[in-house]
């Protein structure tokens, strides 16, 4: 059925809660996540983190009509939620979440 | 062969024509500055492209269906348009028609405005870099005020269209802002107008850009996601290698 009928509107529809778009990058001890929150101010942003997922949602004001926001993203890699960090530039919000610190125990080779 | 793409005419003709393109990419910057200057310059209709080979995609206004790949003109200026991403060979057919069409109407420039990525989040200062088919083609670029790129290669849907251009004879120009890859960049669309103005010879606002760009995010994410899938399956090459 997708196939068959799919279509989308590019008007803004009241209250609707979109998904945002956002990119997931793997850096050398972190992951970083970027999410285009149009309309998005600092005191609506909320972000819950676990060692596996990042919980986005926002309010946003966005030609007149209000919109939510709502993005569940799972890091590609284990994250330690206790230092996540995130910050809204130019209404894109930036998640930090650094890597969760593994411990290695040397295997004696027989 | 018979073209597998053909452009249909509805307008009136213009010789001599600036033609300005664009076509989803990174920060759907190209769609983003033409449609805005369709809008505030109330352009009108002069014909569209169409193909059996187009993805079974139509856009829809007032419950009628409409080309995803149309032509608009006002005064001496042609605007090519396409609002969904194509497949790259079915892009590079669709311009080559777009050449085919222009060649006999001799145009002025052919300009292709575009984004390439790398603008920092939250970054006010936009670069904007430009790339000629040839030396008569830059003799018009020094009118825009923009950096040429430096010596090096450039390859993809830019590339294509710069040398297809130059083989028709075709003076071309290759506009591309440093813009956001994956998220619509009304920001860097409104820096390429204001650079792209002077060849059409008219004032352009770009106030009322800056005033709806949160909306355009907004609306345009769902061509943004499609895009950005379709620009990860023909990033095989980088863009540009310095």
């Amino acid at each position: 059925m997708s196939w068959f009928y799919r279509a989308w509107f590019v008007e803004i529809r009241r209250e609707e809660v979109v998904e945002p778009l956002a990119e997931v990058r793997v850096e050398r001890d972190k992951v970083v996540i970027a999410v285009d929150l149009p309309g998005a101010s600092r005191e609506r942003v909320r972000v819950e983190a676990s060692e596996d997922y990042v919980l986005i949602e926002a309010d946003g004001r966005v030609g007149g009509l209000g919109c939510r926001y709502r993005k569940l993203v799972r890091t590609p890699i284990r994250i330690d939620p206790s230092r996540v960090r995130a910050r809204l530039v130019g209404g894109v919000l930036v998640v930090e979440a650094p890597i969760l610190r593994r411990e290695y125990r040397e295997v004696r080779v027989e | 062969m018979e073209m597998p793409v053909r452009v249909v005419e509805t307008g009136v003709e213009i010789r001599s024509p600036v033609v300005l393109m664009g076509v989803p990419g990174p920060g759907l910057v190209g769609v983003i500055a033409v449609d805005y200057l369709v809008r505030s310059l109330k352009m009108e209709e002069a014909g569209f492209l169409d193909s059996p080979e187009f993805p079974p995609i139509v856009g829809v206004r007032d419950g009628v269906i409409q080309p995803i790949f149309r032509i608009f003109s006002k005064g001496g200026t042609y605007t090519v348009l396409s609002q969904v991403p194509l497949p790259p060979q079915l892009l590079m057919t669709s311009t080559t028609a777009v050449i085919e069409w222009l060649v006999p109407k001799r145009p002025k420039v052919l300009v292709l405005l575009g984004g390439v990525g790398g603008r920092k989040l939250g970054s006010e200062e936009i670069e904007v870099f430009a790339v000629y088919s040839s030396r008569e083609a830059s003799e018009l670029g020094r009118s825009m005020g923009v950096r040429a790129m430096p010596n090096g290669f450039l390859s993809g849907f830019a590339a294509f269209l710069l040398r297809e251009s130059a083989r028709a004879g075709i003076p071309a120009i290759a506009l591309l802002a440093q813009s956001y890859a994956n998220y619509p960049d009304p920001g860097a669309a409104a820096v390429l107008i204001e650079k792209a103005a002077p060849l059409i010879g008219e004032e352009v606002d770009v106030g009322a850009l800056l005033k709806e760009s949160e909306e355009i995010r907004l609306k345009l994410r769902e061509l943004m996601s499609e895009t950005s899938r379709a620009m990860a399956e023909e990033a095989k090459a980088p863009t540009y290698i310095a």
